[in-house]
């Protein structure tokens, strides 16, 4: 069950009498309509219940339910900030309480994943399109071999172990390649070194 | 592989197995923390291309146009071995305590949870309860919600049973001899020998139970339940007799189910339903989900009445439930949630998916009332 903060009433206009719903973009104040507002953040907001619920198709039912709620309550929301920011914050949210009433997630974990929320997909989420094709460009550049393991891991979710046997390697090198991979790929994306600064930051405190 | 990065002193395996999500709880430094923020980074910015938004709207306008309510879907029910059958009407009223409670406890104080023994000893079962016990050849372990029986190597007295009593508003987990789980619902009562003897393995169900049952060929397992009751041709399933009528539904396996002398062959994903005014038995075939749903720890209604909701209800959590107009009694709504701890987060959902019905606590009874 998705559930979203009262408090936070500020969501999108209702210009239109009836169906059609206006949204307006933060930074040119451009009308969109419900169905491009949406079109425009599924993907992030998948990928951001997807970081934390690790599950694609409860993550698709997550951002479903969250747009459901906002069609609902079209006629009483005003529009006061940016959407997509709050769009972040609500999956982020109902995901985050969707793995607190999964059996299969420790509260310690849950704490973890919380933590680990924060910096996904970070604060400059115009940048993010630029982001993911930086990231995809990177791996490009990883050895075959490598790119391949590391897209198993990560793209086809199988487990360490059954990539070794599936590429009949040990899992001590399927192990090794993704590291060397994720190592690679860190320092190719500039960003994600920020990351590492704000956590030290977070820590401080 | 090396445990350990000699230049970052970051432990990889921990690492590693935290990304796989193997324990996320185990303490990390802050440079650990650092790496697997950025390796589920790339994981989620590598799947962004798997949620198609076109896909995404169709999906969305289907669930926005459909005029019945749909109250979230959370966990999807990974199908095992069950069926599930209903016989009984009023099997659970003996079940429920003859005086009613008057006072206004949140979460509910119901009933314990009883054990009685085949040798006369009656087990309360409470929250804290954890204990061995003996019983007619088998020891049995307790613990808050669960019992294990294991069979001891004692001579057994073959007409030996026990009785488990689950009152309204709790449920419980059993796990028989033979190594058999049972899932007995909220106001049932079950009935099993502590040790398997016989040349079969006979139970008897009153209320609701979903049984998983372990394969033994040369001991064929049979449920009683009411008027009917079924051969475990396979490996499971799930028992409901709280009303007159036996409703067997079956997930997998396969399942002989007997009632009024005619039998019928169930597969998974098909339900006999026992008529007792006619004595007819009758094979149809059905999701399954909506009626072991319970059974998981979910809520699930597809299209159901506010009556059949109101009834699942009040037995689950132990409340009693008005209608001030009839009219509401016959309002359909969809529900998919898991359980929550208090009712009212299930009244609160209904009320927000229709404005008009509203939930009027006072005490253990609940008013459900028409609001213009």
């Amino acid at each position: 069950m998705i559930e979203i903060n009262r408090e936070l009433y500020f969501l999108c206009a209702d210009t239109a009498q009836g169906t059609t719903w206006s949204m307006h973009q933060p930074n040119s104040g451009e009308a969109v309509s419900f169905e491009n507002q949406f079109k425009l953040h599924f993907k992030l907001l998948c990928a951001v219940a997807f970081y934390i619920v690790n599950d694609e198709d409860a993550a698709r039912d997550i951002v479903q339910d969250f747009f459901l709620y906002c069609w609902k309550k079209r006629h009483h929301i005003q529009i006061t900030h940016d959407f997509k920011r709050y769009a972040v914050r609500a999956i982020r949210n109902a995901s985050l309480n969707y793995i607190k009433k999964s059996s299969k997630t420790t509260l310690e974990e849950v704490g973890v994943i919380e933590q680990l929320s924060k910096n996904f997909p970070g604060e400059e989420l115009e940048q993010d399109d630029q982001r993911n094709k930086a990231l995809w460009e990177a791996i490009s550049r990883l050895p075959e071999q490598r790119r391949k393991i590391f897209l198993l891991s990560n793209q086809d979710d199988l487990k360490y172990k059954d990539i070794a046997v599936k590429l009949d390697i040990s899992i001590n090198t399927v192990k090794t390649q993704i590291k060397l991979a994720l190592l690679f790929l860190r320092r190719e994306c500039s960003w994600m070194v920020k990351v590492m600064a704000c956590l030290f930051f977070f820590k401080q405190w | 592989m090396n445990t350990n990065d000699n230049k970052n002193d970051i432990n990889w395996d921990k690492l590693l197995d935290a990304f796989e999500g193997e324990d996320s709880s185990t303490s990390l430094t802050p440079e650990e923390f650092a790496l697997l923020a950025n390796a589920k980074e790339i994981q989620a910015r590598l799947h962004t291309d798997q949620f198609d938004e076109n896909i995404g709207w169709e999906r969305f306008v289907a669930a926005r146009d459909q005029k019945r309510t749909r109250v979230f879907r959370l966990v999807r029910f990974a199908a095992a071995a069950v069926i599930l059958v209903a016989v009984g009407l009023g099997a659970w009223f003996s079940l429920t305590p003859a005086v009613p409670s008057t006072t206004i406890a949140e979460a509910g104080e119901p009933g314990k949870v009883k054990f009685k023994l085949s040798n006369g000893k009656v087990l309360e079962v409470e929250k804290t309860t954890s204990l061995q016990q003996a019983s007619s050849g088998a020891s049995v372990q307790v613990q808050a919600d669960k019992a294990v029986y294991s069979a001891g190597d004692a001579t057994v007295a073959a007409n030996a049973l026990d009785t488990l009593e689950v009152p309204r508003g709790m449920q419980f987990a059993l796990q028989l001899s033979d190594g058999t789980r049972v899932f007995v619902n909220a106001g049932s009562r079950f009935v099993f020998p502590p040790v398997f003897a016989g040349a079969t393995r006979e139970v008897y169900v009153d209320g609701e139970a979903y049984l998983d049952v372990a394969a033994n060929a040369q001991q064929p397992f049979i449920v009683h339940a009411g008027d009917a009751s079924m051969k475990v041709l396979g490996t499971g399933f799930n028992v409901n007799n709280y009303s007159s009528n036996v409703i067997t539904t079956l997930s997998s396996g396969k399942l002989l189910v007997m009632a009024a002398n005619s039998q019928v062959v169930l597969l998974p994903g098909e339900q006999a339903r026992f008529q007792k005014s006619n004595a007819t038995l009758e094979k149809t075939t059905v999701d399954t989900r909506p009626f072991t749903a319970w059974k998981d720890g979910d809520i699930f209604f597809e299209d159901a009445t506010l009556e059949e909701i109101a009834t699942t209800l009040s037995r689950m959590y132990d409340y009693d439930v008005r209608f001030s107009q009839v009219s509401l009694e016959k309002k359909r709504f969809t529900i998919d949630m898991r359980r929550p701890q208090y009712v009212q987060d299930v009244f609160k959902q209904i009320s927000q998916s229709d404005q008009h019905v509203q939930f009027k606590m006072e005490g253990r009874v609940v008013k459900i009332v028409y609001q213009p």
